[in-house]
């Protein structure tokens, strides 16, 4: 069963020695995990809750102090596994004398790939990253949004199954997020396994299949957003087209219901949306 | 093409690329090239003083700066991943670790055979002008004292094709430094620390062979004492090796088999040194 | 198994390396060199590097403006640093002990500035004696090679007039590849200059012997001839 899973963590615990004062810091701790193939699991915390250190132990960086890990069947940071993993770093840094093409063509012979697979490969991928349009200019021109796509790109160039996004939005503009967004459920649909983290909780909301949440190593809670934010004793209703001495009224007949209580609120519409309707 | 041969040809490709691109190559090959262009200032008496000379300057210009280049750029090679966590996507690929290092040690591999290229045939430019500059002078000279037999060996001093094979032997000694910087850039987490004990192996192996034949000869030594320094003569590089360069440059010529010794050294130094590389490479952790 | 290949390619690439090592003939100067000297040599190529040459070269641009310029301690000076930068040279011991025992001391003989015989005499004979141990020394780096022991030989002749030990040098310069057979015939002038035509005719006959080259032989046979005329002995008779 393990063996199929894209990964499979199992009370894994890493540690960092403090040279200084030779104690140790647990990093992460007792962690297990189970990732399907075709879902978005997303990563919740603070800073130095260990999100980044448990994405260094799936790859290989890091070896874990106890527990294990596997993706796919294969012991991570084996060359075997790493095939099977796309990783987008939080802060990537790529030759800036390079272009986009060039970037993903480095990191596709890196990955073992021949000018053919190569080929083919990069054209879908510059579909899906919308690179095309400036994929041939050196990457010094780049904007942050850019640099993160053609991160993206490297991450998806050898077809992995595991793909590791560490925040992936973060710095990004709402229409980069969008696209971010997007090519995250493309890859779904394609029955890739996304594993992210993120500071951004509402977009976590609207893309994550699963969530767990890390603090200070250890993993507090995990759930489907369903699960985890579905609460039984409360309902949201939207009308539209009441006047305000209307909506009174139906305050009223709520209560006359038996609700304990009942919110109203004029809707606007938000800057986000403002900024997309102008932008698109 | 095999995948293997795909991923060490990319590395190499962009430690070349990098390398291109850093100020470190031109701090150091541009200085080299002006080096090489203030021969004509320096004059001797006689043809047999000029041709040395010319040899020796030329030969040094090319091994100074050929050293630093090597110790230099391997060492922030490695660093400059690490810094700028390029290692990190690049590892992330399925790449081994010791591709990594051996492909970062052919790419600065190639940069210094270019390198040296560049500066032997800047150096064989000089030769010829130089040549030429000597003849016009004893042909304008009355009392002039050379004979045409003394001009034949003039020539046949100045473009001894053995010289080429210096050269080759300066290569061979700069990629053995290579080895020896990659290898503690695997362990040090500063280029200044693989620069300096670089360095130091480098000024260590001219001694090697000497202290051991001392140390192994010397009586009242314990076994251990000698096991420890066998060891240590196991590790430390024998640049004597290399020493066949100037014996050319003093007007050897031997044949090609001259070059087994110093290539079946670099090479077996290089196979413990990328041996002991990865495994020491493979146990690190990036935080 | 990462592990046991990196172990297999340390004990094979470390036993490569060792193996070189002990069949790579030691280096030609250390055959010769006293452990100290040896030193001295590693650790000045080792500091300079490619520079060591070109910094005994630099020094011998200096000698040679020096003796431009009669300034024979500064000269002395830079052939000594030329001499210890790069030792395997043959041309600083050669042309080195050139200048200190011709150029140096004749220059201080008929230096018009001193009115002192005695004190140029002096001069005359310190330069000398600097090129004599500059060529012995020398001959400590290069104890095989003819052209040092031939240039003792003349100094000792020339400079010195100690033909005994000119022929020593001549005879010892004889004896290794590449001398020229002149050197040979050298010897037998110094012992003859020293006074003992007996040993010269000795020598000479040996010499006879054991040359082949017709020109040589024409050339020992013609010397005998003379020796044996001049000593009053019958040409056609063996020597005693």
């Amino acid at each position: 069963m393990n063996s199929s899973l894209p990964l499979h963590i199992l009370n894994v615990q890493a540690r960092y020695s403090l040279s200084w004062n030779r104690k140790e810091m647990v990093a992460l701790d007792d962690f297990s995990l189970d990732l399907k193939a075709g879902e978005i699991f997303a990563l919740l915390g603070p800073n130095g809750s260990g999100k980044t250190t448990l994405f260094k132990l799936i790859l290989g960086f890091i070896k874990p102090k106890q527990g294990s890990i596997l993706i796919q069947g294969e012991p991570a940071g084996s060359r075997n596994a790493r095939a099977q993993v796309g990783y987008l770093p939080e802060n990537p840094y790529f030759p800036k004398y390079l272009t986009g093409r060039e970037i993903l063509e480095t990191y596709g012979g890196l990955s073992g790939l021949s000018r053919g697979e190569l080929k083919d490969r990069l054209e879908r991928i510059l579909e899906l990253t919308q690179m095309s349009s400036f994929a041939e200019k050196p990457l010094h021109t780049y904007s942050k949004g850019m640099i993160q796509r053609v991160s993206l790109g490297q991450a998806l160039i050898h077809d992995p199954q595991l793909l590791l996004f560490d925040e992936p939005t973060t710095g990004l503009d709402p229409l980069g997020v969008d696209l971010m967004k997007e090519a995250m459920k493309k890859l779904r649909s394609l029955g890739k396994t996304i594993l992210f983290t993120s500071h951004l909780l509402e977009q976590v909301e609207t893309v994550a299949d699963r969530v767990a949440i890390l603090y200070q190593g250890k993993k507090l809670v995990e759930g489907s957003m369903n699960e985890l934010l579905k609460r039984n004793d409360a309902a949201t209703i939207q009308v539209k087209g009441l006047s305000d001495e209307q909506l009174s009224g139906v305050k009223a007949a709520l209560y006359d219901f038996g609700a304990s209580a009942v919110e109203v609120t004029p809707r606007s519409g938000s800057l986000e949306n403002l900024f997309r309707r102008y932008t698109k | 093409m095999s995948s293997l041969y795909l991923r060490l040809s990319t590395l190499t490709g962009l430690t070349v690329r990098d390398l291109l691109r850093q100020n470190v190559l031109y701090l150091i090959l541009i200085p080299a090239a002006l080096t090489l262009l203030t021969l004509p200032l320096f004059t001797a008496l006689t043809f047999e003083e000029q041709i040395k000379f010319m040899r020796d300057f030329c030969y040094g210009t090319m091994s100074i700066f050929g050293l630093f280049l090597a110790i230099i750029a391997t060492a922030q090679s490695l660093a400059n991943d690490l810094e700028q966590k390029t290692i990190f996507t690049i590892l992330a690929k399925p790449l081994n670790r010791w591709e990594y290092l051996l492909s970062k040690g052919m790419g600065i591999g190639l940069i210094l055979f270019f390198a040296l290229i560049i500066l032997t045939v800047l150096s064989a430019g000089l030769f010829a002008y130089q040549e030429k500059g000597l003849l016009e002078a004893a042909i304008g000279n009355a009392t002039d004292r050379l004979s045409s037999q003394d001009l034949q060996r003039f020539r046949d001093q100045l473009w001894n094709p053995a010289l080429l094979m210096a050269v080759l032997i300066l290569y061979l000694k700069l990629i053995l430094m290579v080895g020896f910087t990659l290898l503690f850039s695997t362990i040090a987490s500063s280029s200044l620390f693989t620069i300096f004990t670089s360095l130091m192996i480098y000024l260590i192996g001219h001694f090697q062979s000497t202290a051991r034949e001392w140390v192994m000869g010397s009586e009242g030594l314990s076994v251990g004492m000698k096991w420890g320094v066998g060891l240590l003569a196991v590790i430390l590089p024998d640049m004597s090796f290399y020493e066949g360069a100037e014996r050319i440059l003093l007007g050897a010529t031997p044949g090609w088999s001259y070059l087994i010794p110093p290539l079946g050294y670099t090479f077996f130094n290089l196979l413990w040194i990328l041996g002991l590389s990865t495994w020491i490479f493979e146990s690190r952790e990036f935080r | 198994m990462k592990i046991i290949i990196c172990l297999l390619m340390l004990i094979l690439g470390a036993g490569g390396k060792r193996f070189f090592e002990e069949i790579q003939p030691q280096p030609e100067l250390n055959a010769y060199l006293p452990l100290g000297k040896r030193f001295e040599q590693q650790f000045i190529r080792g500091v300079l590097g490619g520079w060591r040459p070109v910094v005994a070269d630099i020094a011998w641009l200096r000698v040679t403006t020096s003796w431009e310029s009669r300034q024979w301690n500064r000269l002395y000076e830079n052939i000594r640093i030329a001499t210890r930068m790069q030792p395997e040279s043959l041309i600083f011991w050669d042309m080195g002990a050139w200048h200190l025992a011709w150029n140096a001391s004749l220059a201080e003989r008929n230096n018009r500035l001193e009115s002192r015989m005695e004190v140029r005499k002096e001069q005359e004979l310190y330069w000398v004696e600097q090129g004599k141990n500059l060529l012995e020394e020398g001959t400590i780096y290069h104890p095989t090679h003819y052209k040092l022991w031939l240039q003792l030989g003349l100094l000792h002749q020339e400079r010195r007039h100690d033909y005994r030990a000119a022929y020593e040098c001549f005879l010892k310069s004889s004896q290794f590849d590449g001398a020229p057979s002149y050197v040979a015939r050298m010897a037998g002038y110094a012992l003859e200059k020293q006074g003992d035509p007996e040993a010269a005719l000795n020598y000479w006959e040996k010499l006879l012997e054991k040359s082949s080259h017709l020109s040589d032989r024409s050339l020992i046979e013609k010397r005998l001839l003379k020796l044996k005329k001049d000593s009053s002995l019958d040409p056609l008779k063996p020597l005693p």
